[in-house]
């Protein structure tokens, strides 16, 4: 069957992908390596991507990966630099699998990361290969002189992305944040995406960022401090619980200015009436617990005592509001239980 | 809606009315002792090494600090316990912090107060304390996950302390046979049951394990004595007898205990593997389907295997399914060996339903309890009773074996979706024709579980209750007069060729 028509691609790029399968098999990768030598360097791209798949799939089995040749490196960084985005997608999900020579790994850290910048800011057209490329490209450069300088890169390259994958990568690659530039490129990617649709995506990742933020040193964090007000601010009046959380971030850091300044944009759009009421007065309550805190914090022993003071009277204003309006709220919930 | 922060203003009003009467020399152990509790219940406060937890430990360190001078004055033979303690507290505070962030003022107290050397430092302290922002916590972002610190009353566990043994993995087997749950028995009929025990680690001094078996039918009905495995025995057995039937459909707990035998007393283990099983009748004599023993221990293990993959399904529902299901299984049995059927053409599906519809609604447990054609997911039902929905297929050109039902359960998957009921039926009319003769009812049906869009392994998996009803079979004499591959006259076959 491989001896058939070359013109039929398909079958060829299907046995490829099945000779791989065979390959792992115990010995039959010695029969299965001509052909799929063959294959890597064969006229087809389909072909060609299938089997750098191939290869891919063998070098994670621990025990084929020693028996592979050289020869397959050479083919799977040669692939990087295929015409063909589907055979150059393949060749960096490989990549990070191989254990490239020392001569070489300088151009290939150049390709990847020529690869991952050309296609970062396109969203939706090769974001895997991107991101396969970005691991690559740091795993071939961890313990190296040149390790800080990729990450650096890595960054620049993640800032030119979109908000929604920016912050999937940061996410990922949390060791980035030793690097200097890693707070602005967290709250750059912390900002709304540009596609509404997108903005409420990936939560858990937005949070764990933002919880490494909150966990540096104030210092790092504070050219940012405003651009994270922002942040916060554009999370409302929709998700104020969004928009607490960057409250707390900034809180946690001793911002406390910047915590408040959330705190009171939150009191000013939820609106006093019936419905809101409760709301608000727990947002005048956080605003309160920021101010006794930044009093804290400032030493200010009189401005802490009036802050403790205006809290407990919301807390009693609660109280009374909860108590005198719970059945309007809730007509239809009889105040009382029958016996 | 943020949460009242009404608790946290109590805790921190607390806080700095304590701290300045230390500054001021009036503060009691009791009250730090009390709102270092209250402090620990602030988000934070029990995770060792926050700043909340800090501010906690040093607040209970000024609380030792606070009981020196008194010490001093009352001749205390040892005053000097109170600074070592309040040095140790702060000291294990320090060590703790790691990489966690804290206010300076925070740090400094905490330096102060592990290196003490006269109580009036306590002032200075308190001080810094005062200007120790909490961090507030909104939300729980910033909550930190580490390790929970252990309450500093504990005493350090006493190895030689009586800890509850270590769980057992207990599985039952009856007739050597792995107990499946629901356990389906003849009543009045004897079963082995056999206990295989695995303990990691035999208490010392336990003699024996003890496995008890308590349920609510009475003992007159259910026998089913202890087991006791000695400690060199790793199984036994007991006999289980059921005397008497239990309501069709219906099964009770057993609910398995053990006890380790000692020398001088006993003590309860937890079981792991089957702690529990439950118990249904089965007898051929009074089974339903009546008078169909295969098929009725066939719906007997299904609504097992219901049971277990749904074991909330209301109650109302099941019942429902079992009706219907074997009233559908009358309907089948009858389909199947009615020669009647195979005199007709084509069975279109319309007459199919028309058919099984004036089954149904003869049949006294459904009547006019029967519905179809309701609307859901954008479809239109065959036929239901209650929530649970029946789709109905023909299939006239090729053998359908229980594989091929397949193809047609994502359908009644996706009503029973809409309706919020799992559990649907798919019966299908097998109108090909015939060469071999058929099986019992109880081959042709089964529980078909269909790939449900993004779940690998659904919490809630969708069951569809597959009937196949093969019909247009010879006469059995038929069967006699061919040599191998099928009866030499096939009714079907015989009407489109026309007389001979």
């Amino acid at each position: 069957m491989w001896a058939t028509d070359p013109e039929i691609a398909s079958t060829r790029r299907e046995l490829t992908a099945i000779l791989g399968g065979v390959a792992k098999e115990q010995g039959s990768l010695a029969t299965a390596l001509p052909y799929l030598y063959s294959a890597l360097v064969g006229a087809d791209q389909a072909v060609r991507a299938a089997a750098v798949s191939a290869f891919s799939a063998l070098l994670e089995e621990d025990g084929v990966r020693d028996q592979l040749p050289e020869l397959v490196t050479e083919g799977i960084v040669n692939a990087l630099t295929d015409k063909y985005l589907i055979v150059v997608a393949a060749a960096c999900d490989a990549i990070g699998l191989v254990d490239v020579p020392a001569d070489k790994r300088v151009d290939v850290m150049n390709q990847l990361l020529a690869i991952a910048a050309t296609y970062a800011s396109q969203r939706y057209t090769a974001d895997r290969m991107v991101s396969d490329a970005l691991e690559g490209v740091r795993r071939l450069a961890r313990g190296t002189p040149v390790e800080s300088r990729v990450d650096a890169s890595v960054l620049r390259i993640i800032d030119s992305m979109g908000s929604y994958e920016a912050v999937q990568q940061l996410s990922r690659m949390r060791s980035l944040a030793t690097e200097p530039a890693w707070v602005a490129s967290v709250v750059k990617a912390l900002r709304p995406d540009s596609d509404p649709q997108l903005r409420r995506l990936r939560d858990d990742d937005k949070e764990r960022l933002l919880r490494l933020l909150g966990e540096q040193p104030p210092e790092r964090v504070a050219p940012h401090v405003q651009e994270l007000v922002s942040i916060a601010l554009s999370h409302l009046p929709q998700r104020a619980y969004k928009a607490w959380q960057v409250g707390d971030v900034l809180a946690s850091l001793g911002y406390f200015a910047e915590a408040k300044q959330i705190a009171e944009k939150v009191v000013e759009l939820t609106p006093d009436v019936l419905a809101a009421r409760p709301y608000r007065l727990r947002a005048q309550q956080i605003l309160a617990c920021f101010d006794t805190e930044a009093a804290a914090a400032a030493g200010n022993e009189t401005t802490l005592a009036d802050a403790l003071a205006r809290w407990e009277s919301i807390g009693q204003e609660i109280a009374r509001d909860d108590e005198e309006n719970e059945h309007a709220r809730r007509p239809f919930i009889p105040p009382y239980l029958p016996e | 809606m943020p949460a009242d922060l009404s608790s946290r203003h109590t805790c921190r009003s607390e806080l700095l009315a304590v701290l300045r009467a230390v500054r001021s020399g009036s503060a009691s152990a009791e009250h730090l002792d009390r709102v270092a509790g209250m402090v620990s219940g602030l988000p934070g406060g029990a995770v060792e090494g926050d700043a909340v937890w800090a501010v906690e430990q040093l607040l209970r360190s000024l609380a030792m600090v606070v009981q020196w001078t008194p010490a001093i004055a009352q001749a205390d033979a040892n005053p000097l316990r109170f600074r070592d303690a309040a040095r140790y507290l702060a000291t294990v505070a320090l060590t703790a912090r790691g990489t966690n962030r804290w206010p300076t003022p925070l740090a400094t107290a905490a330096e102060k107060l592990a290196s003490i050397a006269s109580p009036d430092e306590a002032r200075t302290c308190a001080e810094q304390l005062i200007a120790t922002p909490l961090p507030p916590r909104v939300t729980d972002l910033m909550v930190p996950r580490g390790r929970r610190a252990p309450a500093i009353e504990v005493e350090p566990e006493d190895p030689t302390a009586d800890a509850s043994p270590a769980p057992v993995l207990v599985l039952l087997s009856v007739n050597d046979q792995p107990l499946q749950s629901p356990l389906a028995v003849q009543p009045n009929y004897l079963y082995t049951v056999t206990a295989r025990v695995r303990a990691p680690a035999w208490p010392p001094d336990a003699v024996a394990l003890h496995i008890e078996f308590m349920s609510i039918l009475p003992s007159a009905s259910l026998e089913l004595a202890p087991i006791r495995i000695d400690r060199s025995a790793e199984s036994a057995t007991t006999m289980l007898q059921l005397r008497g039937a239990l309501a069709v459909g219906r099964s009770e707990e057993i609910i398995l205990r053990a006890t380790y035998e000692f020398s001088d007393g006993k003590q309860h283990v937890r079981i792991v593997g089957i702690p529990r099983f439950r118990i249904a009748t089965f007898d051929p004599a009074t089974a339903l389907p009546r008078n169909m023993p295969m098929v009725a221990q066939a719906l007997l293990d299904m609504l097992g295997e219901l049971d277990a993959k749904l074991p909330r399904f209301p109650r109302e529902d099941r019942g429902s399914f079992f009706t219907l299901f074997e009233s559908l299984l009358r309907y089948a049995q009858g389909a199947i060996h009615d020669t009647q059927l195979a005199q007709r053409d084509r069975i279109p599906e319309a007459d199919f339903r028309r058919d099984l519809r004036r089954h149904l609604t003869t049949d006294r447990e459904i009547g006019g309890a029967l519905v179809g054609g309701q609307q859901l997911g954008g479809g239109i039902t065959d036929l239901g009773l209650g929530n649970i929905v029946v789709e109905l297929k023909v299939e006239h050109e090729r053998t359908v074996t229980f594989d091929d039902s397949l193809r047609y359960m994502n359908q009644p998957a996706h009503y029973g979706a809409h309706a919020d009921r799992p559990v649907t039926i798919l019966c299908i009319l097998d109108d090909s024709e015939k060469n071999t003769p058929p099986g019992s009812l109880a081959n042709y049906i089964g529980w078909q579980v269909p790939s449900l869009h993004g779940l690998l392994d659904p919490r809630f998996p969708s069951m569809v209750a597959v009937l196949i009803v093969p019909i247009r079979f010879p006469l059995p004499s038929d069967w006699s007069a061919t040599r191998s591959t099928g009866p030499t006259r096939n009714r079907r076959t015989q009407r489109r060729r026309g007389p001979s």
